[in-house]
C-alpha cells in the first residue's frame, strides 16, 4: 500500500498585540493533508490509470454509392449530349483519435474511393487505361489543448488518377463561459497538381490550381438542451480552374454553303474565383419525447455568378434508451454560373467561358435519409459496450436527371 | 428564390435574438442532454455526405469545410 500524504501548513503572524498573534496563528493555521492511498483492490476495480500515447477513439464507416443520370460534360453517348453520368462508388473510411498526452491529441482520416467511372470520368473514355479508378485521401490535425485554447494545425493529401492534392492549415478554439461559448477560426491552403488531358486525351503539362480559405464561427448554449452555431467563411482560388478533360457540345461555324457542324469544345473557366458562405444551425432536445430536432441553413454566392440556398431538417427520436432513428430531408437551389451552356454558339471565341458541367447548372437537389443508430453504451446489461452501430439510407436527386442511393454502414469506439 | 430570402432573414434574427436575449451558462453538471449522442455529429458520416453534395454541386463549403480545391472536380 502505498500512501502519500502532503501536509502545508500556512501560519500568518498578523496583528500587533501577542496575544492576537497567537490568536491569529492558531485561527489561521491550515492544515491541508493530502493523502493518497491505492490498493491493489481499487487497481483491480478501478483499473490503472491511462498514461502515454493511446487511442482514445475510433470509427469506421463505409459508403456505397450507386449514381444514375445525364449530364451535358459527358461525352459518354452522342455528340449533341447528355452523356452518362452512371457510377458506382465503394468508399471505405477510418478516422482515429490518438492521445500523446493531457494537452496533445492528433486526429487522422484515411479514406478510399473505388469509382467506376466509365462514363462520368471523361479520362477513361479518352485513354481507355481503366474502367475503375482510386483515390486516397489522407488528412491528420494535431491540436494543443492550452487552458480553455486549442490550436490546431492541419495537414493533408490526396491522390486519384492524374491528380494529387497538398493541404495545410491551422485552427483555434477559444471556449469562454465555462465552455457555454466556443469561438473558431481556421485557415487552409490547398494546391491541386493535375495533368491537363484535353477532351482529345493531349497531356499538355503539369497544371496546378491553389486555394486560400478562412472561416470563423461560433457555438453557443442556449439552454440546457438547446445549441446553435454559425460561420461564415471565404475562398479564393486561383490557377486552372476547369476540368479539362470535360467538353461542350457546340456548333462550329464551316462555312455559309456548308453551316454549322455539331461537335465538342473544351471547357472554359476564369483563372480566378472567389466564393462566400454562410451557415447556421440549431439542435434542440426534447427530453419529454425523447428526441432531438436539428435545422440549418447554408448561404453561398461567388463572383461565377452561383447563388445557392441550402436547408436541411433532421428528427431523431428513441425508441428504446439505446436505439434510435434518425429521418433527415435536405433542400438544395442553386443558381447556374453565368458561363453554364448546353450548347456552345458558333461564334464563341476560343478563351470564352464556357462550361457544360451538370454540377454547375441551375438545379434543385433534394435528400431523403434514414438511419438507425444502436448506442451500446446505453444498452442493458448483455448488449453494453463502448461502441456504436449505425445504418442508414439516403436517397439523393437533382432536377437535372441526376439520382443517387448511398448506402452507409458505420462503427464507432471509445477506449 | 425570394421565400429562401425571407428564410435566410428569419434565420439570422432568430439567431442574433437567441444570442442577445441573455445567454444563460449552462454548467457542466447539467449538460446531460447537451452530451446525448442524438445532439452529437458523426465527422465521418459528415464528411461522406459533404463529399457528396460538393461532387455534385456547384456550392461547396461552409461550417468549417474549405470552398473548393482537393478533388479533380471544379466544384
Amino acid at each position: 500500500m502505498a500512501v502519500g500524504v502532503s501536509l502545508q501548513v500556512v501560519a500568518v503572524l498578523a496583528p500587533i498585540d501577542a496575544t492576537c498573534r497567537a490568536a491569529w496563528a492558531s485561527a489561521l493555521l491550515l492544515f491541508s493533508v493530502t493523502a493518497q492511498a491505492q490498493s491493489e483492490n481499487d487497481a483491480a476495480i478501478l483499473g490503472e490509470e491511462a498514461s502515454g500515447v493511446r487511442v482514445e477513439e475510433l470509427r469506421l464507416r463505409n459508403n456505397v454509392y450507386l449514381q444514375q443520370g445525364n449530364g451535358y460534360q459527358s461525352a459518354y453517348g452522342n455528340v449533341r449530349g447528355p452523356g452518362s453520368e452512371q457510377v458506382w462508388v465503394v468508399e471505405p473510411q477510418i478516422s482515429a483519435r490518438i492521445r500523446q498526452n493531457d494537452h496533445i491529441r492528433h486526429d487522422i482520416f484515411l479514406g478510399v474511393d473505388i469509382v467506376t467511372a466509365a462514363s462520368a470520368d471523361g479520362i477513361d473514355l479518352i485513354t481507355e487505361a481503366s474502367r475503375v479508378n482510386e483515390s486516397t485521401t489522407l488528412n491528420a490535425q494535431t491540436t494543443i489543448e492550452d487552458d480553455g485554447s486549442d490550436y490546431s494545425a492541419r495537414y493533408g493529401i490526396h491522390v486519384e488518377e492524374h491528380f494529387t492534392s497538398f493541404s495545410v492549415g491551422v485552427g483555434f478554439v477559444e471556449h469562454l463561459n465555462e465552455e457555454n461559448t466556443l469561438i473558431n477560426a481556421s485557415s487552409n491552403i490547398v494546391v491541386d497538381f493535375l495533368d491537363p488531358l484535353d477532351r482529345r486525351g493531349i497531356d499538355t503539362g503539369l497544371v496546378n490550381r491553389t486555394t486560400i480559405d478562412v472561416q470563423v464561427g461560433l457555438s453557443q448554449l442556449l439552454s440546457e438542451t438547446t445549441i446553435v452555431d454559425g460561420s461564415i467563411g471565404f475562398a479564393f482560388q486561383g490557377g486552372v480552374l476547369e476540368t479539362t478533360w470535360n467538353s461542350v457540345p457546340a456548333q462550329l461555324a464551316l462555312s455559309e454553303q456548308r453551316g454549322t457542324l455539331l461537335a465538342r469544345t473544351a471547357e472554359v473557366f476564369p483563372d480566378k474565383r472567389l466564393r462566400g458562405v454562410a451557415s447556421v444551425r440549431l439542435a434542440q432536445h426534447v427530453p419529454v419525447t425523447h428526441s432531438t430536432l436539428k435545422g440549418s441553413y447554408r448561404f453561398y454566392l461567388d463572383d461565377f455568378g452561383l447563388l445557392g440556398h441550402t436547408a436541411q431538417v433532421a428528427l431523431y427520436q428513441y425508441l428504446t434508451d439505446w436505439l434510435y432513428l434518425r429521418g433527415t430531408y435536405r433542400l438544395h437551389e442553386q443558381t447556374g454560373v453565368s458561363f453554364y451552356t448546353e450548347m456552345a454558339a458558333p461564334d464563341l471565341p476560343s478563351r470564352r467561358s464556357r462550361t457544360a458541367d451538370s454540377d454547375l447548372a441551375p438545379l434543385t437537389a433534394r435528400e431523403l435519409g434514414a438511419k438507425l443508430v444502436l448506442v451500446r453504451p446505453q444498452a442493458p446489461a448483455p448488449l453494453r459496450d463502448d461502441d456504436s452501430i449505425d445504418l442508414s439510407y439516403f436517397h439523393y436527386w437533382r432536377t437535372n436527371d441526376m439520382r443517387v442511393h448511398m448506402l452507409s454502414l458505420g462503427y464507432w469506439r471509445t477506449f | 428564390m425570394l421565400k429562401f430570402t425571407k428564410l435566410a432573414r428569419l434565420c439570422l434574427v432568430a439567431l442574433l435574438g437567441a444570442h442577445l436575449s441573455g445567454c444563460v451558462v449552462v454548467p457542466q453538471k447539467r449538460r446531460r442532454f447537451i452530451a446525448d449522442p442524438t445532439m452529437q455529429d458523426d465527422p465521418l458520416e459528415q464528411r461522406a455526405r459533404g463529399k457528396l453534395h460538393r461532387s455534385r454541386e456547384g456550392a461547396s463549403g461552409g461550417r468549417g469545410q474549405p470552398a473548393g480545391g482537393g478533388c479533380a472536380c471544379t466544384n
